[in-house]
């Protein structure tokens, strides 16, 4: 079944569901497939840029391989009320699996849906999955609830990625302006390597490193080995038309470096795209020459993501770098806790650094809101 | 042995709720008028579920919306640590 057709089953089916039934939260099974569609087609309408969830038979073969571990809420009559995903995304390392895709049904957004899915996953597949050595999740910062919950069990904030959501995926929750995600990591089976810190965003990475429970071999000051002239640039570039995002993850770092970055960022302006980001491998001694190079670009720091890379490529970690193309404005910017509320400081410092010193289009923060820092209990 | 709003307050630190804001804490007072949030409620929820053996239906549950109307229930269904 192709997604067009797998989408119009869907809407062929739409239902209300039966408000008010007990519900409990349990591993996904086939006969759950159109239900999670179901949600989808709901809650992202035709536009989620993947096909699983749409196509069940693309959704059983995923969970059956491992590749996404789906968990539903299910009503008493065996509806699907919710769902929640880990699930391999971006990073190159296969075995870092996003956490996230928590949709609860309208029927049922006065329950504790997305608690109990939260608490299962929590319990159930945290550190228990043998194919995840770590989860990342990108926490929106309109609200608290996802970095809160993140973080009762392990996440921690090593990232910001500024304005990564356009506004229209809130619609309904009062959001204005592009929306920032805090990046939080848990890691349960950690692969030490060595991590090289790139000269002009030393003291962001020196500031992060000591919270992370990782031990790395720090290499200070060697960051900056310009590769030699027959080195190539391993770049995979990944465009989120809906989120107007291209990400590229450079897992080697070659000679033309600087040109191959210039003309990603060219053309992701071209395409229309309000944002950029490289991750680039910690564990290259040419890390420093590739940040330099995007920091002249008019780049700025995002934050240091661990086993991004794992061993593909020159990980384990990757330096999270970014660029808007053009000026956009940014929802208000919560974090829940003083290690999130640094993170966020140090991101934005530096994207006004680079407006100021190359004149790159910026993220412009809500005048008069308190943009910046751990909420008040 | 009845339960006392102490204990349940002591209850709300172990899902994290700031020792300062249970401190403050008025009994009679909706807990999500006191600086609970949609993540502490439902985790608080689900530690009563948890100490005292009881099963909370989610629409029951919003309906206890102090530290008293938990602390009646738990008593009156006979909830045991």
């Amino acid at each position: 079944m192709t997604r067009a057709e797998a989408i119009a089953a869907l809407r062929a089916s739409v239902h209300d569901l039966t408000p008010g039934q007990k519900i409990q939260v349990d591993v996904f099974r086939p006969g759950d497939a159109p239900g999670v569609g179901r949600l989808f087609l709901q809650i992202y309408g035709e536009d989620y840029p993947v096909d699983e969830p749409y196509v069940p038979e693309l959704l059983i073969e995923a969970n059956k391989t491992g590749r996404i571990h789906t968990l539903v809420v299910r009503a008493a009559d065996g509806s699907v009320v919710g769902q929640a995903g880990i699930y391999q995304s971006s990073p190159p390392n296969r075995r870092m699996y996003e956490y996230g895709q928590i949709l609860v049904d309208k029927a049922y957004r006065n329950t504790f849906a997305a608690f109990r899915l939260h608490k299962f996953a929590e319990q159930h597949m945290f550190g228990k999955l043998p194919n995840v050595d770590a989860l990342y999740g990108e926490a929106v910062c309109h609200h608290l609830v996802t970095q809160k919950m993140s973080r009762s069990c392990d996440f921690f904030e090593c990232g910001l990625e500024v304005g990564l959501m356009p506004e229209e995926a809130y619609a309904g929750e009062g959001v204005t302006g592009r929306v920032s995600c805090l990046m939080q990591v848990r890691v349960d089976h950690d692969r030490p390597g060595d991590f090289f810190v790139p000269d002009c965003w030393g003291a962001q990475v020196r500031a992060i490193l000591p919270s992370w429970p990782l031990t790395r071999n720090v290499k200070q000051g060697l960051s900056g080995r310009v590769p030699a002239a027959d080195e190539v640039t391993d770049m995979a570039v990944q465009q989120f038309g809906f989120a107007g995002v291209m990400r590229c993850n450079v897992a080697e770092v070659g000679a033309q470096f600087a040109e191959r970055a210039e003309q990603e960022i060219r053309e992701s302006g071209e395409l229309g795209h309000d944002l950029i980001q490289f991750y680039l491998p910690l564990g290259s001694p040419s890390v420093g020459f590739a940040a330099e190079a995007l920091r002249q670009a008019g780049c700025f720091f995002g934050g240091i993501a661990p086993l991004w890379f794992g061993e593909a490529g020159q990980g384990p970690d990757a330096l999270l770098v970014q660029r808007f193309l053009r000026p956009v404005p940014l929802a208000v910017i919560k974090t829940q806790s003083e290690a999130g509320a640094a993170v966020v400081r140090m991101a934005l410092e530096d994207m006004n650094r680079a407006g100021r010193e190359f004149g790159s289009p910026m993220g412009v923060v809500p005048v008069n809101v308190e943009a910046v820092g751990a909420e008040p209990a | 042995m009845a339960v006392t709003g102490q204990e349940l307050k002591a209850m709300l630190e172990e899902i994290g709720v700031k020792p300062e804001v249970v401190r403050v804490l008025d009994p009679a007072a909706p807990l999500l008028k006191q600086g609970l949030d949609s993540v502490d409620f439902p985790a608080f929820c689900a530690l009563v579920e948890e100490r005292f053996h009881l099963s909370l239906d989610d629409a029951f549950a919003l309906k206890l919306r102090t530290l008293e109307d938990f602390a009646a229930h738990i008593n009156q269904a006979g909830g045991n640590p």
